[in-house]
């Protein structure tokens, strides 16, 4: 089973490879160049100098070459626009990812899962109804157009909680203070994966009761109580763990927009900003990282299958 | 200024705000003011190539030998407490002031000036400046504070150059250990020592930098004790955050305006940008190389309407060339062309253009086609954009629209002239930006005009280093772009400053040229 | 697991009975379908009646109330509100189906493939699929659509392209529960090709799973590019798309908040319906939700 995890990680890290190629040439091959170089003012010699500096002036497969040739070593090169390591530069944002991150998970699985198996208990009443109602809103909701309501709600109208940034500058660490920043990012965050998740652990729940050993279970006269807790929740958790594992680069792609609608100092901000000066070696440096992390925190996930469900033999 | 200013702001502005700007109230020191900036910046070293954001916080930490006083418009002495030129402009010797520090305590010193300039002039160091450089023969220290600058040919505008941001005195001492600028990563991006008004105290990069005043500023101790920049990508979070007090001072688009309005913690002051919205033809097409077109399409546009509806009740119209902020250079002598579709078709007319059955302008069977080029991302551009097709579609052009990424096709169609029209922002901060424009082998005038007149001029202004004469001759090249539409100026450009009431003492300017004199501004009740 | 009606295969003509008593039954779906009817009549016909220009800018009539002329009122360049909504849809709704029938046409061939032949061809791709599913492709589309330009065809390629894998997964599945039944070995003791296999008997059993697919997919691809325009990538001005309007009235959003609410609701009610009305499909077709309720 063992041999089996590590072949697909190896896989997915063979798939990252090709794709981050892919996208090396296609950033690489489209006319024009890095977003610091746009001003049409600039002098032509200062403008080739950059370029050299930046070994930009050699044959794209040349730049390819050593670029993957650096990665192949772990050395995720320089940022073009900061002129700093991208492993300085991720490591140093990764806390603030982590955090809202975190905190999204917490959301998402905390009020997700409960709110799912709220309905799933009571399929088709009011409540049931209702919980449905709001989660398919989410599910269709911009997240930034969410996060835009909050803020002038939460933040202008009311001036509860604090428009954007991670803290208060200057303040000596206060968790009350890191908190009521990250409120709001976090529930824009987690909005659609929290509707997400209600939607499928309701179904994935109503589904094992109507499996056989449960019915059975619930016919010998077995307590409704155990019977969801011991048998159903069990099982509930399975399918949960696999989506897990989907809602980790979903999440990391959401924290792109809202990093930058509530200025949270993460990748995704930082990626958004990359991308549009062009910063190749940081777009690609913030994605090989990610993914890195996805592949590895999969292994673990599928690790955990085992031991919850000891019958899934690879 | 102020009373144009006045004018223009009645429409939506108190003036409580610009005159407190300048009152005579006895400043406070202390306090640490919160400054918004859009992007990280990518740079802390000056001399390397950086944007906004680099250049707002960079010019709190470091001097240059000249600067403009955002006050007053005017070149003033900075780091150089003065500075003199020979008389045919070869040879400029600048005065450091004895009573400068770096911020590590040492004292900053000819050799400093000498060191920087050196570097910039190194193409390897791939510094932004090189260019005002090229006609640099040597520099030499005379003593421990004064530099002499050695030219291969007269330059008048020298001192101009050196203002404009670029061309800050590095630290010799501690750049000294490093083959090239570039390779001081940790004081590049964290831990930059300047000679300016704040030095840094915490960088926390794609977050904020915290930075204190410095006591031994050479014009004396700022008033703030802090100033924390912050990063802030999106105008709108920025907008609120200065309405829920985490901002200061942040610069806002007109349309957000009503945001602000009547809330007691914010004060709003217009300024204008130096800067103006322009509609460039290619002069290489033929199809505008006829100046009766040209003028027609002057006629086609009603610029006023445009500002009104682009930047609500900001900003003004003009067809000079140089901004009415710059009040050392005199008006020329001309009047602003009203919007005037019939005169437009009768110049049209004129020029032998006949609308077709399609209602379209056509001669000798082709018709009158062309594109605007707007680079993406700027609402008040790809706005204009649109408006302006509409007003050329009424007197029977057929326009396309066109949007292109800005570094990416925009830029390369500017650059190698294959754009049909384009439009496009210009800046006119000093004289010396006329002929980078304006001169047939300028090197900003990716318009290709070409006039020997304009050229004439300025070759006799270039001769020379008095302020009064390039001031006339500043007045008589406008009057002659005017009668040859070079482009069309749609709109001086003015924008609007948010700030918490407290603040005081800042110039109506934008955050990055009031940053030199970020020692002047003060906080209230402290 | 699985019911005794499946080994025949399925007849399509009661299912659309069945798909309109479960809509009737499901308010939302309802809604929702009421919903696309209208905006897909309004987009249609829209040629026919005789509304303002999407384009036209009046500057004489910016920011207008809602009137006879300008059911919504007018935009900042005086440009009428309802007219670019409907001009938007067309675009959203394009994009959004061209993306999703990409995705599911191309999710359908690697899972009929790797469903279809097994062993070594379906572990490569599945490794593939899985491999995919674990870069988060958000960043680099965002790289490459700010390199290439928001145009429709760049964003139809680069949403549909990323986006495919999970309809392969559930294709491959179909096809696996389909593989040995007797219609299809029936098939291949004729003398069948591969190839007529998969597209004679196979993919017309996976149908349900990419209508289902598609309609969901409608909806996250607008949302996307609802993402993209907010950070300045979507489909470019002066087109007008539902995601570039409810970005540029983001501009305006202390003047005139009114902008922000109708492309942002028009949005939402279209991703709820392509949900709700891919939810009702599945529930029609899938024969344990019919037997059981």
């Amino acid at each position: 089973m063992f041999q089996y995890l590590v072949k697909q990680a190896a896989a997915s890290v063979l798939v990252l490879l090709v794709v981050v190629t892919i996208t090396f040439f296609l950033i690489g091959l489209a006319p024009g160049g890095l977003g610091l170089l746009a001003d049409p003012n600039m002098d032509p010699e200062v403008r080739a100098n950059i370029l050299r500096n930046l070994g930009l002036d050699q044959p794209l497969y040349v730049q390819y070459l050593n670029w993957m040739g650096n990665i192949l070593q772990g050395d995720l090169g320089r940022s073009f626009t900061f002129n700093r390591p991208v492993l300085d530069m991720i490591l140093e944002r990764l806390p603030a990812t982590l955090l809202l991150g975190a905190a999204a998970l917490l959301i998402t699985v905390g009020i997700g899962f409960s709110a799912g198996v709220i309905a799933a208990r009571f399929p088709n009443s009011l409540l049931d109804q209702v919980l449905s109602f709001i989660s398919f809103v989410l599910l269709a909701t911009p997240g930034f157009w969410l996060g835009i309501l909050l803020i002038i709600v939460f933040a202008v109208m009311l001036g509860w909680l604090p428009a954007a940034g991670m803290q208060t500058v200057g303040k000596p660490f206060d968790i009350a203070d890191r908190l009521s920043y990250l409120v709001m990012p976090a529930i824009v965050l987690a909005a659609g994966t929290t509707a997400e998740l209600m939607r499928y652990t309701r179904s994935s729940w109503l589904e094992i009761m109507n499996l056989d050993y449960i019915r059975t279970a619930r016919s010998k006269g077995l307590a409704e109580r155990v019977v969801h807790n011991k048998h159903v929740l069990r099982n509930a958790l399975i399918p949960i763990l696999t989506i897990f594992g989907l809602f980790l680069p979903r999440l990391i792609g959401g924290a792109a927009v809202t990093e930058t609608l509530f200025a949270w100092p993460g990748m995704g901000s930082m990626a958004v900003a990359a991308a549009v000066a062009r910063d190749t070696p940081l777009v690609l440096g913030i994605t090989i990282f990610i993914s890195t992390a996805v592949i590895l925190s999969n292994l673990l996930i599928d690790v955990l299958y085992s031991i919850i469900d000891p019958r899934i033999r690879y | 200024m102020r009373k144009q200013l006045a004018v223009l702001a009645s429409l939506a502005l108190s003036l409580g705000g610009l005159a407190q700007a300048q009152s005579a109230e006895q400043p406070q020191r202390g306090g640490t003011v919160q400054i918004a900036l859009q992007t990280t910046p990518g740079s802390l070293n000056p001399v390397l190539p950086a944007e906004l954001a680099s250049n707002i916080i960079n010019w709190t930490m470091f001097s240059p030998l000249t600067v403009v006083n955002p006050y007053t418009n005017q070149l003033e002495p900075y780091l150089a407490e003065r500075w003199e030129t020979n008389a045919n402009l070869t040879e400029w010797t600048f005065y450091i002031r004895r009573n400068a520090f770096w911020h590590d305590g040492r004292p900053v010193t000819s050799e400093d000036v000498k060191f920087t300039f050196d570097k910039i002039r190194d193409p390897e160091e791939g510094a932004n400046n090189l260019p005002d450089f090229r006609r640099v023969r040597e520099i030499r220290t005379v003593g421990p504070y004064a530099v002499k600058i050695f030219l291969t040919q007269p330059d008048a505008f020298l001192d101009d150059r050196l203002s404009l941001g670029g061309s800050e005195i590095l630290p010799r001492h501690i750049f000294s250990q490093f083959r090239r600028l570039r390779d001081a990563t940790e004081y590049n991006s964290r831990t930059p020592i300047g000679s300016g008004p704040f030095k840094m105290k915490r960088a926390v990069p794609g977050q904020f930098f915290e930075l204190e005043a410095n006591p031994q500023f050479f014009l004396g101790r700022p008033f703030l004790d802090g100033l924390v920049f912050r990063v802030v990508p999106d105008g709108n979070t920025r907008v609120t955050q200065v309405l829920a007090g985490q901002l200061d001072w942040i610069e806002m688009e007109p349309t957000q305006i009503r945001a602000v309005q009547g809330n007691p913690r914010v004060k709003t002051t217009n300024f204008d940008t130096l800067r103006y919205q322009i509609f460039a033809w290619n002069l290489k097409n033929p199809l505008f190389q006829d100046l009766k077109v040209r003028e027609a399409m002057v006629y086609a546009i009603d610029r006023r309407r445009l500002l009104q509806t682009v930047t609500p009740g900001f900003g003004y119209v003009d067809d000079a060339f140089v901004p009415k902020a710059v009040t050392w250079i005199p008006r020329p002598n001309i009047q602003f062309r009203e919007f005037n579709p019939q005169r437009a078709r009768q110049l049209l007319a004129e020029a032998g253009w006949r609308t077709n059955a399609q209602g379209i302008l056509e001669k000798d069977g082709k018709p009158f086609e062309f594109k605007i080029l707007v680079d993406r991302g700027n609402t008040q551009r790809e706005q204009i954009g649109l408006i302006l097709q509409q007003f050329f579609q009424d007197i029977g052009m057929k326009v396309t629209y066109d949007v292109a990424e800005r570094g990416g096709r925009w830029l390369q169609e500017t650059q190698q002239g294959t754009f049909e029209t384009r439009l496009a922002e210009f800046l006119m901060p000093n004289v010396d930006w006329m002929q980078r424009l304006f001169s047939s082998v300028g090197q900003n005038n990716s318009q290709f005009y070409s006039n020997p007149r304009v050229d004439n001029l300025l070759a006799q202004m270039r001769a020379t280093s008095n302020r009064t004469q390039h001031a006339n001759f500043m007045r008589q090249i406008q009057e002659e772009l005017y009668a040859t539409f070079p482009n069309i100026p749609l709109y001086y450009m003015e924008r609007i400053l948010a700030t918490n009431t407290r603040l005081q003492g800042f110039p109506a300017a934008n955050i990055k040229d009031a940053m030199p004199f970020i020692h002047r501004v003060w906080l209230r009740g402290n | 697991m699985s019911a005794v009606a499946q080994t025949t295969k399925p007849k399509n003509r009661s299912l659309w009975r069945i798909f309109w008593r479960m809509l009737l039954r499901n308010r939302m779906a309802l809604f929702g379908f009421v919903f696309l009817v209208l905006i897909t009549t309004l987009v249609m016909i829209e040629p026919l009646v005789s509304l303002p220009s999407p384009n036209r800018i009046d500057l004489l009539n910016t920011y207008a109330p809602p009137s006879a002329k300008n059911f919504l009122g007018t935009d900042e360049n005086g440009r009428d509100v309802f007219a670019r909504l409907i001009a938007g849809g067309r675009v959203s709704l394009a994009v959004g189906l061209s993306a999703a029938v990409l995705t599911v046409l191309f999710g359908a061939l690697i899972g009929l493939i790797s469903g279809y032949f097994g062993g070594l061809i379906d572990r490569i791709l599945m490794r593939f699929t899985d491999g995919l599913l674990s870069i988060p492709v958000f960043f680099l589309l965002l790289a490459v659509v700010a390199i290439w330009g928001g145009g429709p065809l760049v964003l139809i390629l680069a949403l549909g392209l990323t986006r495919w894998m999970g309809t392969a997964r559930l294709i491959r599945g179909e096809v696996l529960r389909f593989k040995n039944m007797e219609f299809v070995t029936a098939a291949q003791s004729l003398g069948a090709s591969d190839g007529r296999i998969m597209l004679k008997h196979l993919l017309p059993q996976a149908v349900p799973v990419l209508i289902v697919s598609t309609s969901i997919g409608v909806g996250n691809v607008m949302l996307y590019e609802a993402a993209l325009s907010f950070l300045g990538l979507g489909i470019q001005p002066p087109t007008p798309s539902w995601g570039n309007m409810l970005t540029a009235s983001q501009n305006y959003v202390f003047n005139a908040p009114h902008l922000a609410v109708y492309p942002g609701l028009m949005i939402l009610f279209s991703v709820l319906a392509f949900n709700s009305l891919g939810d009702v499909l599945r529930d029609a077709f899938d024969p344990r939700m019919r037997s059981g309720q």
